[in-house]
C-alpha cells in the first residue's frame, strides 16, 4: 500500500508566480494498477516524481510500508521502477548492456543479472534488437527496453509517467500490453496518461487531479466504460474549471 | 583491492565505454590534438625559416662632415659604406632613406653647453634660430618621422666632446637604429683613447686592467632542463585541464540535458558513488590525453631537432626530451590529485549549471584560475614552501619545479602539496555527492522562490531571510570600508557619494535583482501622501531625538577620543562641510545617504532579518546595523535610535518611502544647522 499524506509541493515560476503544483494531496494507493489522469498543469508529473523521491515535498509524506520517499533515498530506489516520457536511455549501450549495468547496480552476481535479464528480454520480446545500440533503435523498441530496464529489479513501486508519448499506435498498443503484464501481486503502479483507453486497459483504478488537487478517486469502472469512462473523466476534470 | 563489480567502477565502465564510442568526441578531444602539433610547429618553423631569410631592412646612416675615424667604425657597425652628405640643403634627398643622422657642426660658443641646450629645446616643435639650418632640418626630419634618431658632435676638437643625441623615442626602429649606432660610438670613444695613450706613449694594456673568461660548466642537456623544467608542470596541468572540461561537462551537464541521468538517479546507486565514477572517468580521459599530447609534441619536437638544431636547443619541447621520462613520470604522479582537484571543480561546476551552455560558461573562469594559480610554476625565484603547499594547483607546481630543477626531490614539499589538493578534491567530491542528491540538481529548471537563478537548492519564499541580508550588508561594510581607504584623495563629494552608490545602494538593488525579489515586497512601493506628510513631520523630532542622544553622549562618554577614531568617510564630510556649497552639502549628505541606506537597511536587513527572527529582531538589528554602517562611534547611539524609529515607521507603512522622506529631513536639518553654526563642534 502507498500512502501519500498532505503531500504539498509549490514552485517559483517567473511568469506565474508560486505555482501550488501538488496541494495537499492525501491517498491510499493499494496494489495493483491506478491510473493518474488530468489536465495539463494539474501537477501529475510533479506528484509522480514525489513518489518516486525525486521531488522533495514541501510538506508531508510518500511511504510504502515504512519507506519513506523523501528520507530513505536508496532504499526507496531498490524497491523503485520509474519510467517518465523525459526519461532517456544512454543512446551508444546496447539494452544488453543497459540491463547488466542496472543488475551491476543492483549489486546482483552475474548469473542472477543474466537471468533476470533474459527473463525480461523474452516478455518483452527484446531478443531481435539486444546487441543493438539504442541510438539505433525505434522509439517503440527503445521504450520497451526502458520499461524492461525499470522491472529488472521485481520493483514494489512502479511509476510510469506517459510512457506512450510519442509512441505511434502500434507501438503505444504495445507498450500497453507490456503494461498490463507487469502486473504482480504486491506491486503498487502508478500509471500517468492522458488517453482514457489506457487508463481502461491497464488501471484498476482512476485518480484525477485538478490543480494539484484530488478531485476524483475510485474504480475505474464506477465511471463507466469506453467514450462513457472518456466522457466521465472529461466532465469531472472540467468541473473545477467553470468557477462559482 | 579494487572491487571491479562495485557501483563506482559499474558507474566508471559505463561512463567510459560511452566516452570511448562517441567517435566524433574521440577524435576531436583526443586525437585533433595530437595531429595539429606537428602542423602547427612546422608552420611556426616555416614562418621563422622565412623571417631569416628576409632580414629587416638595416637602418640607413647619414654622416655630415663626420671624422674618418669616426666613419670607419660606423661602416662596421652598419656593415656597408656610408653615404657621405654634404649638408648642403640638397641633402634632402639622400636623408629620406636615413634613420640616424651624424652631423659634426661648428656650434660656437654653444659647443660648451650642449647639455644645456638640449635641455632646453624643444625639438619636436622647437623654432630654431636663425643661421641654424641644419637644426631646422633634423627638427622636420624628426617631426615627419623619416629620420629616428641624429647625432650632433662639434667640431671643435676639445679633449672632452659633448655629444648631443636626439631621437624619436618612440619611433618603432628605434633600437634597430641606436644598437649599431651605440656599438660604433663606442668603438670610436676607445679608438680615440687609444690615439691619445699611443701619442703619450702609454701601454694599451691601461685599458682593460681585468680579463675575463666565462667557462660554463653545466652540459647544455642540464642547462636546458633549468630552464625548461618550469614550463613541463605548467604544459602538463593545461593540457591535464583542457582535457578535463569536456567530459566533465558532458558526463553530468550533457547526460542531464539529455535526460539519460533521469534514468541513472532512479537507481538505487548512492549518489558518492555516482560522483567518484564520474570522476574517474573524467580523470582518466585527462591523463590519457596529457600523456598523448605529450607524445606527440616529443615526436614533433624530436622531428624538428632533427632538422632544425638551433630550435631543438631553446624550445621548451625540447626540454621535455631532455627532462627524460623518469621526470615526466614524475609529473604525472603528482599532478594527479591536482588533476583529481580540477576535474571535480569541473564535475562540480557541471551539476550546478543548469545547461551545458551554463557548464560552460563556468568552465571558462576555472579555467583561467586554473591556469594562473600553475603560472606560480614558471615566477622566477619562487621557491616551494610550507604555507605555499596548501594553496591547490600552485603548491604542486611549485614543488614539481623544484624536483625536477634541484638535485634532490623536495619530498616533504610534495608530499604536504599532494594531500592539500587530493583534500580539497574530497570536499568537492562531498559536495558534489550532496548536490547530485538535492532536487535542484535533478529539475535544474524546477526554479525554487528565493534566489532564483543562483541559489537553486534552498527552500523558501520570494523574500530574502536572514543571512542573505547579512551578507549582503557584509558587502556594503566591506565596500565602504575599502571604498573609503581608496578614495581617500579623492574630492570629498566623491569620497562621499561613490561609496554610497556602489556599495550600498547597488548591492541592495543587486541582491533584489538575483533572488528575483519583487521591489514593493522590499518596500520599493508608493506609500501615499499620509505616510509621507508624517515622513516629514518625524524628521525635525528625529533631529531633536539626535541631538540629546549626542549631548548625553557627550557627557558620558569621551567624544574627542571618539572622534579620533572616526572613519574617513567621516573626515569627508566635514570637508564637505567646509568646501562644498548647501546644495551640494544637501544633495551629498541629505538626500542621497536617506535614499542609499533605506534600500539597503530598511529595505534588505529589515525584510530578510524579519523573516528569519521576526519584526521585533528585525527592529533592532537592522537599526543596529544601521548605526555601524556609518562606522563612527561618534554617532552610534544617534544612528541607532534613528534606525529603530525609521523602521518602525517602514513597518507601520510598507514602504520604505516615508523613512526615506524623514532621513533626508533628518540630514538637511543637520546640515543647515551646522552651516549657519547653530551646533556646537563634534
Amino acid at each position: 500500500m502507498l500512502e501519500l499524506h498532505d503531500l504539498h509541493k509549490a514552485y517559483f515560476d517567473p511568469g506565474r508566480g508560486v505555482v501550488r503544483a501538488v496541494d495537499g494531496v492525501d491517498l491510499q494507493v493499494p496494489a495493483g494498477v491506478t491510473a493518474v489522469m488530468g489536465a495539463n498543469g494539474a501537477g501529475k508529473t510533479t506528484l509522480l516524481r514525489l513518489v518516486a523521491g525525486l521531488l522533495d515535498p514541501d510538506r508531508g509524506q510518500v511511504r510504502l510500508g515504512d519507506l519513506d520517499a523523501a528520507k530513505d533515498g536508496e532504499r526507496w530506489r531498490q524497491n523503485l521502477g520509474y519510467l517518465a516520457a523525459t526519461t532517456r536511455l544512454p543512446p551508444l549501450a546496447t539494452p544488453r548492456e543497459l540491463l547488466r549495468f542496472v543488475g551491476a547496480l543492483h549489486g546482483w552476481p552475474s548469473p542472477e543479472t543474466d537471468a533476470r535479464v533474459a527473463a525480461r528480454v523474452d516478455q518483452f520480446g527484446l531478443g531481435p534488437f539486444l546487441d543493438q545500440r539504442i541510438a539505433t533503435l525505434s522509439t517503440g523498441q527503445t521504450q520497451r527496453a526502458n520499461l524492461a530496464r525499470t522491472l529488472l529489479g521485481d520493483p514494489t513501486l512502479l511509476v510510469l509517467d506517459e510512457p506512450t508519448t510519442g509512441l505511434d499506435v502500434l507501438a503505444a498498443a504495445q507498450l500497453v500490453a507490456a503494461v498490463q503484464a507487469c502486473r504482480a501481486p504486491d506491486r503498487v503502479l502508478l500509471y500517468c496518461t492522458h488517453v482514457p483507453a489506457e487508463a481502461e486497459a491497464v488501471a484498476d483504478r482512476l485518480v484525477l487531479l485538478r490543480a494539484g488537487k484530488v478531485a476524483w478517486s475510485g474504480a475505474v469502472a464506477d465511471l463507466g466504460r469506453g467514450a462513457d469512462l472518456a466522457q466521465a473523466i472529461a466532465g469531472l476534470l472540467a468541473a473545477g474549471q467553470e468557477g462559482p | 583491492m579494487i572491487d571491479l563489480r562495485s557501483p563506482v567502477w559499474t558507474i566508471f565502465r559505463k561512463d567510459g565505454r560511452e566516452l570511448l564510442r562517441d567517435r566524433r568526441a574521440l577524435f576531436i578531444n583526443l586525437l585533433l590534438p595530437m595531429l595539429l602539433y606537428p602542423v602547427l610547429l612546422l608552420f611556426a618553423v616555416q614562418v621563422a625559416q622565412v623571417t631569416q631569410v628576409q632580414p629587416r631592412q638595416r637602418p640607413q646612416l647619414g654622416l655630415v662632415g663626420a671624422p674618418s675615424t669616426l666613419r670607419d667604425r660606423l661602416e662596421q657597425a652598419a656593415q656597408r659604406t656610408l653615404p657621405q652628405l654634404d649638408g648642403s640643403p640638397a641633402v634632402h634627398a639622400p636623408l629620406d632613406a636615413t634613420r640616424a643622422l651624424f652631423e659634426v657642426r661648428d656650434l660656437g660658443a654653444d659647443a660648451t653647453q650642449l647639455g644645456a641646450l638640449a635641455a632646453e629645446l624643444d625639438w619636436r616643435s622647437g623654432d630654431p634660430k636663425p643661421g641654424q639650418a641644419w637644426k631646422a632640418r633634423v627638427v622636420a626630419s624628426l617631426r615627419d618621422r623619416k629620420l629616428v634618431q641624429a647625432v650632433v658632435m662639434p667640431a671643435v676638437s676639445a679633449r672632452t666632446a659633448p655629444l648631443l643625441i636626439v631621437q624619436d623615442s618612440a619611433h618603432g626602429e628605434l633600437f634597430d637604429v641606436s644598437g649599431p649606432v651605440d656599438r660604433a660610438l663606442a668603438r670610436w670613444r676607445r679608438d680615440l683613447v687609444e690615439r691619445e695613450l699611443t701619442r703619450r706613449g702609454q701601454p694599451l694594456a691601461l685599458l682593460d686592467p681585468i680579463a675575463v673568461h666565462t667557462v660554463g660548466a653545466a652540459t647544455l642537456a642540464e642547462a636546458v632542463r633549468t630552464h625548461a623544467a618550469p614550463m613541463l608542470p605548467f604544459v602538463v596541468l593545461v593540457l591535464a585541464v583542457a582535457a578535463a572540461m569536456a567530459p566533465a561537462v558532458d558526463l553530468v551537464a550533457g547526460e542531464r540535458d539529455r535526460g539519460t541521468l533521469e534514468m541513472l538517479l532512479s537507481l538505487p546507486v548512492r549518489r558518492r558513488d555516482l560522483v567518484i565514477g564520474k570522476l574517474l572517468v573524467v580523470l582518466a580521459s585527462a591523463v590519457v590525453a596529457v600523456v598523448l599530447n605529450l607524445l606527440s609534441l616529443a615526436l614533433t619536437a624530436g622531428l624538428l631537432a632533427g632538422q632544425l638544431p638551433a630550435l631543438g636547443s631553446e624550445s621548451p619541447l625540447a626540454g621535455i626530451l631532455e627532462v627524460g621520462l623518469p621526470a615526466l613520470g614524475l609529473a604525472l604522479v603528482v599532478l594527479l590529485p591536482v588533476v583529481a582537484l580540477v576535474a571535480a571543480a569541473g564535475v562540480a561546476l557541471s551539476g550546478y549549471a543548469q545547461s551545458v551552455k551554463e557548464a560552460q560558461m563556468y568552465l571558462t573562469p576555472l579555467m583561467l584560475v586554473v591556469t594562473f594559480t600553475g603560472l606560480v610554476a614558471v615566477v622566477p625565484h619562487a621557491r616551494p614552501s610550507l604555507a605555499l603547499d596548501l594553496i591547490p594547483v600552485a603548491g604542486t607546481l611549485l614543488a614539481l619545479r623544484e624536483a625536477l630543477q634541484s638535485p634532490s626531490v623536495p619530498w616533504l614539499h610534495l608530499t604536504v602539496a599532494s594531500l592539500a589538493n587530493a583534500a580539497a578534491a574530497l570536499v568537492l567530491v562531498g559536495w558534489c555527492a550532496q548536490m547530485f542528491d538535492r532536487e535542484a540538481f535533478r529539475y535544474p529548471r524546477l526554479v525554487r522562490a528565493g534566489w532564483g537563478r543562483f541559489a537553486r537548492f534552498r527552500r523558501g519564499e520570494a523574500l530574502p531571510d536572514g543571512p542573505e541580508a547579512l551578507l549582503v550588508f557584509a558587502v556594503a561594510v566591506a565596500g565602504m570600508t575599502l571604498g573609503g581607504g581608496l578614495l581617500a584623495e579623492a574630492p570629498p563629494w566623491l569620497l562621499v557619494t561613490l561609496p554610497l552608490v556602489a556599495f550600498v545602494a547597488l548591492p541592495a538593488l543587486g541582491h533584489a535583482w538575483l533572488g528575483a525579489y519583487p521591489l514593493p515586497a522590499l518596500g520599493v512601493r508608493w506609500p501615499g501622501w499620509a505616510w509621507l506628510g508624517a515622513g516629514v513631520a518625524l524628521a525635525p523630532v528625529a533631529v531633536a531625538l539626535s541631538l540629546g542622544l549626542g549631548w548625553l553622549q557627550a557627557h558620558l562618554v569621551d567624544v574627542h577620543a571618539l572622534e579620533q577614531a572616526g572613519a574617513p568617510v567621516e573626515k569627508a564630510v566635514r570637508a564637505l562641510d567646509d568646501a562644498g556649497g548647501i546644495a551640494l552639502q544637501l544633495l551629498c549628505l541629505a538626500v542621497l545617504p536617506a535614499v542609499c541606506e533605506e534600500l539597503l537597511c530598511r529595505g534588505t536587513l529589515l525584510v530578510g532579518i524579519s523573516r528569519s527572527l521576526g519584526r521585533g529582531w528585525g527592529v533592532v538589528l537592522s537599526a543596529l546595523l544601521f548605526a555601524l554602517l556609518h562606522q563612527s562611534p561618534l554617532r552610534l547611539a544617534p544612528q541607532a535610535m534613528l534606525g529603530v524609529v525609521l523602521a518602525v515607521m517602514t513597518l507601520r507603512s510598507r514602504s520604505i518611502a516615508p523613512a526615506a522622506v524623514a532621513h533626508a529631513g533628518h540630514n538637511a536639518l543637520l546640515v543647515v544647522a551646522h552651516a549657519q553654526g547653530w551646533l556646537p563642534d563634534g
